[in-house]
């Protein structure tokens, strides 16, 4: 399934909201979205279209148009109206502190609604009416998005045939977890064709796996021996490990 | 939703069950009303069936807390909240504001 559009048209009646959630329901499970995120596209929508009901066609009715553009891990939907204008940005925050005397219950839906999804636009357009765009992006996507995270290798003392192959294994066992390692080569004084062998055959690895390696902090003699290789055209190399984070943040 | 309402000695059960959105939120407030103006002020709501709560049901709950925590003379409890319904009240602040209680016969003991 590529992109897929799902509509809907209904009048301005609170009785229509349960068949705009099951509406709104089926195009969320339609991007795979889980329960979690399914009732969250959900509530926001029907806060939307109560806001719509209530508000933009107070005085009014008219028709509520519903359009969801799904994708897997994306749901897209857009409410259009044609009452009354609105200005999202005048609408005060709700009062979410303040004992229970003062408290005022308004402006919830709205932050319910900012609260709920990814993306939230509103527009208005003497023409085309009043829309609200909003987005929900699958939360586990998101998740692996913020797992950020890499693996340090600090590799010490000189890596030459006899140092080569721990430094192999070594990074051979981190490839099974980490999609990103850096490999820190402070405490590095030289290293020979055997070393510069076994980072080559990790620097392959990344090509055909899709992950990232990056050295750093490479002494002067060691940063000299990848020049004369040729490997410093190469390899991604930091010049030390906030430089290498960065790296890794572009791909 | 279905709203179902058993009057006890000193307190009364409100179990609601479905969805409450603004076109039946009044129903809710109906009930509450009701018992209210019988003079009673002691209500637990039981959630365990409850699917979904808008912003409308939450303002029916807020109002009727006000009304029975007035001159002290009652509370508005809950029960049976599941983590999701608990999320809503926490989104909107509201959480802190209502004494909940894992099971109905805690809720209703409670007061």
């Amino acid at each position: 399934m590529t992109k897929e559009s799902l509509n809907l048209t209904v009048s301005s009646n609170v009785a229509n909201l349960r068949a705009i959630a099951d509406f709104v329901t089926k195009a969320a499970q339609k991007a795979n979205l889980d329960d979690n995120d399914t009732f969250a596209v959900q509530m926001a929508v029907d806060e939307a279209c109560t806001n719509i009901i209530m508000h933009a066609y107070a005085d009014t009715s008219g028709d509520i148009h519903l359009d969801c553009q799904v994708e897997p891990g994306k749901c897209v939907v857009t409410i259009r109206d044609h009452g009354r204008s609105f200005d999202a940005e005048s609408v005060p925050p709700p009062d979410l502190t303040g004992d229970i005397e003062e408290r005022r219950v308004g402006g919830l839906g709205l932050h319910f609604i900012r609260n709920l999804m990814d993306e939230v636009c509103f527009s208005s357009d003497p023409i085309k009416g009043n829309q609200v765009i909003m987005i929900k992006k699958a939360s586990q996507n998101k998740q692996a998005e913020a797992n950020k995270t890499f693996a340090i290798v600090a590799a010490h003392g000189r890596i030459d045939a006899a140092a080569a192959p721990d430094l192999e294994s070594q990074l051979e066992a981190l490839w099974t977890q980490e999609a990103r390692i850096v490999v820190d080569m402070a405490d590095v004084p030289y290293i020979s064709s055997s070393g510069l062998k076994v980072l080559l055959a990790a620097l392959r690895q990344t090509r055909r796996q899709q992950s990232q390696l990056v050295l750093c902090n490479l002494q002067p003699r060691v940063a000299a021996i990848f020049e004369m290789a040729g490997f410093d055209q190469v390899f991604a190399i930091g010049k030390d490990l906030k430089a290498a984070a960065q790296m890794l943040e572009q791909p | 939703m279905e709203i179902s309402h058993k009057e006890l000695k000193r307190v009364d059960l409100v179990k609601v069950s479905g969805r409450v959105d603004s076109s039946n939120a009044p129903e809710l407030e109906a009930i509450f009303r009701t018992i209210n103006e019988s003079g009673r002020f002691r209500i637990v709501m039981d959630m365990a069936t409850l699917e979904y709560i808008s912003s409308a049901g939450l303002r029916v709950m807020v109002s009727t807390l006000k009304n029975c925590k007035r001159y002290n003379r009652g509370d508005l409890r809950l029960t049976n909240m599941s983590e999701r319904i608990g999320g809503v009240l926490e989104m909107a602040g509201l959480d802190v504001l209502f004494k909940t209680f894992p099971n109905a016969a805690e809720a209703v003991g409670s007061f």
